[in-house]
């Protein structure tokens, strides 16, 4: 069954035709072209896909693109071209937050859902809040004080 | 040329040259990749029997859904892939040996039809009796696996036992092991295993392959190893392999599942049945669990002696490795682990055996220290056990025991000097391993401390020379910039290899960071170059890559320096402007490469803008095996940790991790600490988490909910990385690898830690805490 | 000889991971009127999709095929969150277990339950997963049901008429709850709690973040009088669904918590066990763990207690 559904992705509105059983990630990825989000496992369990839909933090494979007709999606392009999380990013170079880089998007979209809603937060709540991702090059190390580093920046 | 200036950019913090593209989701993995509107996919039909003759393989049913493009089957293709023994079908032929293994190929329109169809392809399996245990598959009765092994293609060092399952055998021997035993006061024995484990990298396997009208084949892949996988693959599909082009796509993570062929040759197989469309085979996650390589599970029979005064005397290992259905990726790792199996010691007498057994599981490959995480998880929980029974600190009798530069090692041949010791003091300094234990958090809980160290033989094998190529382009305009254009045959899978390669042509060339450019590694221009295993990137490439500079820097300077009439030793290159410090005449780069360097007699003089670099390791000494399986070196390191034991339940929490490397020299000391805080995680997953579990060969567990890696959540409170600098004498400014091995020692440690927290010793990895409570109730 | 579908259930299973051509049909209801209609038109064809955690991937799996997919989340109705201090709490369906962690009067009024929403330790999946979804898997070794098991919390189902049933009559084993095809769970209610709860949910994982309980034990009790009364314990992954270990409540209703009668409040909660034997742990070693993490319940809510004003 094919929808059309309306999009507005990193401010940009998209019509767009799906099918039922398209993800939001399969939209994002294959009809959109912003590859930046990506599939790790498509059951939910890594954390790669991780987007904001309508400002709240989700795993777009989990999504089907039906039912996000009308939403608003942050993806990690729109994140960076915003401007408002370059201290995030900057501090994941610095502390070597990334290695193989293939799960960075995600901890960026978790990681900037976290400050936005607690600029101020301890390492447990750091942990918290980057407990649905997975990394296997890092360690988390060098993320855990990225994202130290970001929340005692002053933006 | 000024000292300071030639090492500009090494020994510093420098940042990952790609990392801002990392940060804003810029990088284009296999699977970002755009091969326009004629992309096909693939999927791929596995077995769901662990051991089955293929009564019926049936195509038909899939061939009939619409957008199905071809449909290939054991009938279609045969052939057999491996590196040096090739004892992998490239799609099942007259049975199936795991659960898992290609029995047909399917492209399609899209992915959805392609694993449509794959559901529809018709097979009937007839069970055969199975094998699920190394030591069973050794056994007379066992059922063979591969009948036909005496035809399959190997190469001269890989020592298989037809008519049984031992794909593989090597040993050695030195001193006189009865005379060890004979001198030993206290002799231990015992088995220690390892379960299977998933490399797990975040990006699952990918490739696309495509044939062009010019009899060209072009393969875009995840992999560690385009050239291997070039070699392996044209072999097995009878090509030349001139004809099958392999590029590197930029890599989410390998750690040795994928320096071999996994998936890659199904997609070449399809696009050679459809020429001229790109056809795309990306992994699912439960495909990666059940079909692509694995870390081989272990038994480890270990029995060591030592005298009165504590020192080691004789040490007998026999390592059982289950390769499951393929052993061709374990054939190096057998060697490691006989050449290396002692662990760090120096034992005059020593007899150590790898048996590479095939079951009917998917196959394995090495993982993260090419088999030595395996071997020292049963040496150095034995070392402890020996302490004991010595009535001895566990690192007072290692320090009586290390190995020195001197010492005999391996069959005959004489280790190098090497900052171990430095790294054990280091690591025990770090969890204090001489104050008391620490209070424990609560009354049913305890503290333990454990220690361990470690060693990796970097082999000398065919693969290990490197090369590299550094070359001047033309600038395209006129912008005072020059593109400094390295090409080498390794590449980047997240250890910062590129980054190095940055670090080392600018410092050393004199130019601006910004100004090289690491090619992405195709092979065919690339220099060829083996896998990136242990010891290949920083040490063997990097050393390449200094020649490489080196000999672009003489013709640059020599033709300048001829232009000027100076002394070739008067000119230097800085920050990207060549300089003569004897008439302090300075030229850009970019304008001798544009226009060249005139004469005073007005003529222009080009010079050479390519500059090319050998590496090859230095002859071995004596040994009675084949010569280019010699160990070139070892890394050498060690781990601490500090854990807390939950009595009631078993379960560990890890409360400090120190790990110290000698790496020779540390030419990104943040990347060495990433690596190795990085590697200590992996191996604390796998200690404490990870196992594959299987019954009578069926995947139980083949999903992330059941299969759990490390979160951020179990990262420890503290955990440090700390280096020692005894150079290696051939290696880029003294430097050796540090990726492959950083977290070899930490499994050990940890069952060291929970021993002295709990009183009970537990010799299956992983600790689960099931494990501990059952050990705890007896 | 065995064809692919003869395979064990375990292979097929395994197998069947792989994703196949989905071909339902995607539909969003507009109200409860809608949903229900066509839950009776077309039983056993319908899928209601809340937050999707775990349908969108058993759909892509192909564990479930159904011809419908319906989305809820368009009914208004189904995303009250009402606490009135005479009525008790009402959830919704599809009241995200992020949202009911936000509510500080719930987490005040039954600590419990939000003890057991934090237990999804993935943030992402807190926004998304839902009370209801969670319900209906029905997961054997889910935490949130022997949270809601210690509320007495009663099942609000629609179909050609609504009806409520206690959730522990609803739930009847691993996967497997009352709701027929033609159903719809709308919500649970939660009576009020009978004085300031107490609560703690012991929690035995691999690691922690494992999506996986190996062994749960969810402890509660009310501060009357100074004392802690009515006593609550509900186990998961002990059997084939979460339950309420009734002989230790009544024991610790009755007697003094000395530790004497801990122990034995413990014993029975092990005796009570029927944990499963599989490759995630033993039998033997679940039972075991049944009465260590009651025993620390109960050893919490005390300490907790004698902290707490009359």
């Amino acid at each position: 069954m094919k929808h059309e559904i309306t999009l507005v992705v990193n401010g940009h509105e998209h019509r767009l035709q799906v099918e039922s059983h398209h993800t939001l990630l399969d939209v994002l990825r294959r009809q959109l072209g912003l590859t930046g989000t990506k599939h790790g496992c498509d059951c939910g369990e890594c954390g790669a896909c991780s987007i904001w839909l309508n400002d709240h933090l989700v795993l777009s494979c989990l999504v089907l693109a039906a039912e996000a007709d009308g939403a608003h999606v942050v993806t990690v392009e729109g994140l960076a071209a915003s401007g408002e999380f370059t201290h995030l990013q900057e501090a994941f170079i610095v502390h070597h937050g990334m290695q193989c880089g293939f799960c960075t998007a995600g901890f960026l979209m978790a990681a900037a859902a976290l400050l936005r809603a607690n600029p101020r937060p301890n390492t447990a709540a750091i942990r918290a809040g980057l407990a649905g991702n997975l990394c296997r090059c890092t360690g988390y190390h060098g993320i855990l004080q990225a994202v130290q580093t970001a929340s005692r920046i002053r933006r | 040329m000024h000292p300071a200036r030639k090492t500009q950019w090494l020994g510093r913090p420098f940042p990952r040259i790609e990392a801002g593209l990392k940060v804003a989701g810029g990088i284009r993995y296999l699977d970002d990749m755009d091969f326009g509107p004629d992309l096909v996919y693939a999927a791929i039909v596995h077995s769901t029997r662990p051991h089955a003759r293929l009564v019926k393989v049936d195509p038909t049913p899939a061939q009939a859904l619409a957008g199905v493009f071809t449909v290939l089957t054991g009938r279609d293709v045969s052939g057999r892939l491996g590196h040096a023994l090739a004892d992998r079908p490239l799609l099942a032929q007259d049975r199936v040996r795991y659960v898992g293994e290609p029995v047909a190929v399917v492209a399609a329109a899209t992915p959805e039809l392609a694993a449509a169809a794959a559901q529809r392809v018709e097979v009937i399996y007839e069970d055969l009796p199975g094998v699920f245990d190394g030591e069973k598959a050794l056994q007379s009765d066992a059922p063979l696996i591969h009948p036909d092994m005496d035809r399959y293609e190997r190469r001269a060092f890989v020592h298989p036992r037809v008519g049984t399952n031992l794909a593989h055998v090597c040993h050695i021997r030195r001193g006189d092991m009865e005379a060890g035993w004979q001198a030993a006061a206290t002799i231990i024995a015992d088995t220690y295993r390892v379960a299977p484990i998933q490399h797990a990298s975040m990006e699952p396997h990918g490739a696309v392959a495509q044939c062009h009208p010019d009899g060209t084949i072009t393969l875009w892949a995840s992999t560690q190893a385009p050239f291997m996988q070039q070699a392996i693959i044209a072999r097995a599909l009878g090509l030349d392999p001139r004809r099958l082009h392999v590029r590197a796509a930029a890599v989410g993570g390998g750690f040795g599942g994928k320096s071999f062929v996994s998936i890659e040759a199904l997609a070449v197989l399809l696009a050679m049945a459809l020429p001229e469309r790109p056809v795309k085979l990306v992994l699912q996650r439960v495909e990666e669990f059940i079909s692509t390589f694995v870390r081989p599970a272990l038994v480890a029979h270990v029995r060591m002696g030592a005298d009165r005064q504590g020192r080691l005397t004789a040490l007998a290992a026999h390592y059982v490795w289950d390769a499951g259905a393929s052993a061709d990726a374990l054939i190096e790792l057998a060697w490691a682990a006989t050449l290396a199996g002692t662990g760090p010691y120096a034992i005059p007498h020593a007899e150590l055996t790898s048996s590479v057994v095939y079951t009917n599981h998917t196959p394995a490959a090495p993982m993260r220290g090419n088999g030595m995480a395996e071997v020292h998880w049963a040496i150095e929980q034995h070392m402890d056990r020996m302490a004991a029974a010595l009535d001895m600190d566990p690192m007072s009798f290692r320090l009586h025991n290390l190995i020195k530069g001197g010492d005999l090692i391996g069959d005959g041949q004489v280790m190098h000097a090497t900052g171990l010791e430095q790294c054990l003091h280091q690591v025990a300094r770090a969890v204090r391993w001489r104050a008391a234990p620490g209070k424990a958090s609560a009354p049913n809980r305890r503290r333990g401390r454990g220690l361990a160290v470690m060693w990796s033989p970097v082999l000398r094998n065919t693969v290990t020379s490197a090369t590299a190529v550094v070359r001047l382009e033309p600038a395209p305009t006129a912008e005072a910039v020059q593109p400094v254009v390295v090409e080498v045959g390794s590449m980047d899978t997240g250890q910062g290899f590129a980054t190095l390669v940055v670090q080392l042509v600018s410092s050393l060339l004199g130019v601006p960071p910004e100004w090289v450019r690491v090619q992405p590694v195709d092979t065919a221009r690339s220099p060829v170059q083996g896998p990136g295993l242990s010891g290949q990137l920083t040490w063997s490439q990097g050393n390449a890559i200094v020649r490489a500079v080196q000999d672009l820097r003489s013709r640059l300077l020599g033709t300048v320096a001829q232009a000027w009439e100076e002394p070739p030793g008067a000119l230097d290159i800085v920050d990207g402007v060549i300089y003569s410090h004897a008439s302090r005449r300075s030229l850009p780069l970019w304008e001798l490469v544009q226009a060249g360097v005139r004469r005073a007699d007005g003529s222009v003089l080009h010079p050479d803008r390519r500059g090319e670099g050998r590496f090859e390791p230095a002859a071995p000494g004596e040994s009675d095996h084949e010569q280019a399986l010699s160990v070139a070196h070892f890394s050498t390191g060690a781990q601490a940790v500090e854990v807390e034991v939950d009595m009631e339940t078993g379960t560990v929490d890890v409360l400090h991790i120190a790990s110290s490397f000698d790496v020779g020299h540390a030419l990104n000391p943040d990347l060495v600490v990433a690596q190795i805080k990085g590697g200590a995680m992996q191996a604390l997953s796998a200690t404490l988490f990870e196992q594959m579990r299987r019954a009578e060969g069926i995947p139980l567990n083949a999903r992330l909910g059941d299969y759990h890696l490390a979160t951020i959540f179990d990262l420890p409170p503290t955990i440090e990385a700390m280096v020692v600098e005894i150079p290696q004498g051939d290696g880029p400014f003294g430097a050796r690898g540090v990726s492959d091995h950083a977290g070899v020692g930490l499994a050990p440690a940890i069952a060291n830690a929970v021993a002295q927290a709990t009183g009970v010793r537990i010799t299956d990895m992983p600790i689960t805490p099931e494990h501990i409570w059952r050990a705890l109730q007896t | 000889m065995l064809k692919a579908e003869d395979s064990s259930p375990v292979i097929l299973h395994v197998i069947d991971e792989v994703e196949c051509l989905q071909t339902f049909d995607y539909l969003k209801a507009r109200d409860l009127q809608e949903a229900i209609a066509l839950l009776q038109t077309a039983p056993g064809s319908v899928r209601p999709l809340a937050g999707g955690t775990d349908l969108v991937p058993a759909l892509r799996m192909g564990r479930l095929r159904p011809r419908y997919v319906l989305d809820i989340k368009g009914i208004a109705s189904l995303h009250e969150l009402t606490y009135r201090p005479e009525e008790g709490l009402y959830l919704g369906a599809v009241v995200t277990f992020e949202r009911l962690l936000a509510q500080t009067e719930v987490r005040k009024l039954y600590p419990l339950l939000a003890e057991a929403a934090r237990r999804i330790a993935a943030p992402a999946v807190r926004n998304r997963a839902t009370i209801g979804g969670a319900v209906c898997v029905a997961a054997a070794y889910s935490d949130w049901l022997p949270a809601l098991l210690c509320q007495d919390a009663v099942v609000v189902v629609m179909g050609a008429a609504a009806r409520r049933v206690p959730l522990s009559t609803f739930l009847c084993g691993d996967g497997c709850t009352q709701l027929a095809a033609d159903e719809l769970l709308v919500g649970l209610w939660l009576p009020p709690p009978h004085g300031t709860a107490v609560g703690s949910y012991q929690q035995l994982r691999l690691g922690h973040g494992s999506r996986v309980t190996l062994v749960g034990a969810a402890v509660q009790a009310y501060v009357q009088n100074g004392r802690l009364q009515d006593w609550r314990i509900a186990l998961t992954a002990a059997g084939p669904k979460p339950f309420r270990v009734t002989e230790a409540e009544a024991l610790l209703n009755q007697e003094s918590p000395t530790a004497a009668v801990i122990a034995e409040a413990a014993a029975q909660a092990r005796a009570a066990a029927m944990p499963a034997d599989d490759f995630r742990a033993s039998a033997d070693y679940r039972r075991a763990m049944v009465g260590v993490l009651v025993r620390r319940g109960i050893e919490s809510l005390l300490a907790h207690g004698r902290g707490a004003k009359p």
